[in-house]
């Protein structure tokens, strides 16, 4: 028998593999092609103060390995996400994360501190990187001071809740980052956001997508993922004993096996949730088989075991 | 009508595929069991998200996302182990993903998702006009066979660009017609459904040259008694606009079915929005989950 159950603090999780925010929805959403109570847990779209429509489209655009993004975190806002979204998350049988966006630090607090009182909340990550709004995201994720004042704040207005931060790549040494949302406070960091990038479309001489600029999620972006994981983890992880949620890219288990030697205690699944929501399945039984085939008892045994 | 149809992914195989004119090809992927089951529940104007690549590898290739089709019929049939339920699909080739399916031969398998999106709302009597321009006739084969089973009187018109891209399914009924808007059974997938359909192309090589719109309008003012029919319409943008354009001033209802560029194709990632008027209201709707039919009358055109 191999223990796939891994821990985050206190969160306790069957297996490693949970969905990516923004790609699987506010609950069941992919429940008629995955049973999502098999996951490891369910990481919620980013939630706001307020309802949000998003960005003009065309908001998705296929690239090579990837696709590139500018949704602007459109989203039903607390208020609905309290009345519409929770009932249903109750229901649900994995540890719920929810994931936290704002403009400012009052936003953040605002909804942090509502999310952080449901029964049904086992944590909260904060999104400290989304590159398609024009203020809050990343502009937190991108200046230690603006990302230790964030995390400071919801860590006052939440003392007792399990507290991840999710990290942009798009900084010149993202284990800074890290270590000011660790010293702010933070539980747990989750990496990578997407990178931000831009399409053109040649005929037109315009950028493709409406926002001109996205983010670039897929394939394309896991080795960068994975050497950032294993980056955090070798500065900040290991030594602070800080676990770490890892994700870009995934596709496969033996993507999720890479993070994990990496230094990822979990992974997300992002994108190939949205192409094929069976996938997490193939992969939970992938790590399975890998463990046997290496005698490896438990998957938390593999955490860092990069050579 | 709306949501809660059921969903699935499955694996079918291909039976077969045929021209359906320069560029164009028609599909059918068969399903057995639950899959068949539930695509076969299948309502005119759904479509489903294609994975355009072999799913069974290790390493993930591209094209990455799936690809979104119309449903252009579905048919259940019986196989020598049980039912199978036959899907056809009309495809333009354009890209990575639709050379893909190009390829694909009788006996391959293909990764569905589907049926996806809420379909056209049917009536039990009065007339229906169909209108499909460019690669929007698909879902105008799928409601043709639908109204016909309910027994409603219909017509059709079928707009392209230039005939070539559907001489494949050209009958010789579209050529020897006299009278280029007088209806008649000139299409192969609207054959089965016995609907008589008008022809446009934009260069005049088959049928009336012009706009689909500017036929619709022609054919109105000689058929007076067709004015009270309601429109369904799946095309590109320029010709639902006009179409839209055309019902208010006429006071006629329509239905479209419209496009976007997907991601998910079900209801997860908000990518696929168009604008549409909620009471004095503006607001986003996701096509793969709210549509990808809407009422003409509510969509806020682009420019
Ligand atoms: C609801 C819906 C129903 C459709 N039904 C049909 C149909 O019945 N027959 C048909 O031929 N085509 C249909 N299309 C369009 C079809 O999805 C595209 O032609 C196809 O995705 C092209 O893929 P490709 O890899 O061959 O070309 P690409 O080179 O990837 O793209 C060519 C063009 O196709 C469009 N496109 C590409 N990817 C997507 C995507 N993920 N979502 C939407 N559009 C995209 C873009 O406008 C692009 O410029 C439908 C689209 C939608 C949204
Ligand atoms: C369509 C889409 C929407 C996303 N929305 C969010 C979001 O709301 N909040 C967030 O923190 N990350 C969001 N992300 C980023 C993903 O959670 C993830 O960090 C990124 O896509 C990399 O993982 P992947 O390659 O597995 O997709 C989104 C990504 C995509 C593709
Ligand atoms: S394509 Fe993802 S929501 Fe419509």
């Amino acid at each position: 028998m191999v223990d796939l159950s891994v821990c985050l603090g206190d969160i306790r999780m069957a297996n490693p593999v949970m969905t990516a925010s923004g790609t699987c929805g506010y609950a069941f959403e992919l429940n008629d092609f995955v049973d999502v109570s098999a996951l490891g847990g369910f990481i919620t779209k980013s939630i706001t103060l307020e309802e949000r429509a998003g960005n003009p489209p065309q908001r998705t655009f296929e690239t090579a390995a990837g696709m590139i993004n500018a949704i602007g975190l459109a989203n039903v806002g607390l208020e609905r996400f309290c009345s519409e979204k929770v009932p249903l998350l109750d229901r649900m049988e994995i540890p719920v994360i929810v994931n936290v966006a704002g403009k400012g630090v009052d936003d953040y607090v605002a909804v942090s501190r509502r999310v952080a009182g449901l029964d049904c909340v086992a944590g909260l990550e904060l999104n400290a990187s989304c590159p398609n709004v024009k203020e809050g995201g990343i502009t937190f994720g991108t200046d230690p001071c603006a990302i230790s004042e964030l995390v400071s704040a919801v860590r006052k207005a939440c003392p007792e809740t399990y507290l991840i931060v999710k990290l942009t790549p798009n900084v010149t040494d993202i284990a800074q980052m890290a270590r000011a949302a660790v010293d702010a406070g933070a539980d747990c960091l989750s990496l990578i956001n997407t990178f931000v990038g831009l399409a053109i479309d040649v005929e037109t001489r315009r950028p493709v997508l409406g926002n001109r600029t996205g983010g670039v999620s897929g394939p394309a972006i896991k080795p960068m993922a994975v050497y950032m994981v294993n980056r955090v983890y070798e500065a900040v992880g290991k030594p602070l004993g800080v676990p770490i949620i890892a994700l870009g890219g995934i596709a496969t288990a033996n993507d999720a096996l890479e993070f994990i030697l990496a230094g990822a205690s979990a992974v997300c699944v992002g994108t190939q949730m949205m192409i094929d929501p069976n996938c997490a399945m193939v992969i939970i039984s992938g790590i399975e088989d890998y463990c046997r085939r290496h005698e490896v008892a438990s998957v938390m045994e593999l955490v860092g075991a990069l050579e | 009508m709306k949501n809660k149809l059921k969903r699935g992914q499955y694996v079918g195989r291909i039976g077969g595929q045929r021209s359906f004119g320069v560029g164009h090809r028609v599909m059918t992927i068969e399903f057995e069991g639950e899959a068949g089951s539930v695509l076969g529940g299948a309502v005119p104007g759904q479509f489903v998200q294609v994975a355009c690549r072999d799913m069974d590898i290790s390493r993930v290739g591209d094209p990455l996302l799936r690809r979104p089709f119309s449903i252009a019929g579905v048919r259940v049939e019986p196989g020598n182990f049980g039912e199978v339920t036959c899907l056809d699909l009309v495809y333009r080739v354009v890209g990575p993903g639709t050379r893909w399916l190009e390829r694909r031969r009788v006996g391959d398998l293909v990764d569905v998702i589907g049926p996806l999106g809420n379909g056209f709302t049917l009536p039990e009597d009065g007339k229906a006009i169909l209108l499909g321009g460019g690669i929007g006739f698909p879902p105008m084969f799928f409601l043709a066979d639908e109204l016909s089973r309910r027994g409603v009187q219909k017509v059709a018109f079928a707009g392209t660009r230039t005939v070539s891209h559907i001489e494949g399914s050209l009958k010789p009924a579209a050529i020897d017609s006299a009278d280029v808007l007088e209806p008649t059974m000139a299409l192969e997938e609207f054959v089965r459904s016995q609907t008589a359909c008008v022809i446009t192309t934009d260069d005049g090589s088959c049928g009336y040259g012009g706009s689909i719109v500017a036929a619709l309008g022609e054919f109105l003012v000689r058929n007076p008694d067709w004015g009270d029919a309601v429109l369904y319409a799946c095309g590109p943008d320029g010709m639902l606009k006009a179409l839209a354009g055309f019902a208010a001033e006429k006071g006629m209802a329509c239905q479209v079915c419209m496009e976007a560029y997907m991601a998910c194709g079900i209801g997860v990632c908000q990518s696929c929005v168009v604008t549409v008027k909620e009471g004095t209201a503006q607001k986003y709707k996701m096509v793969c989950a709210n549509g990808p039919v809407f009422d003409a009358a509510r969509v806020v055109w682009g420019s």
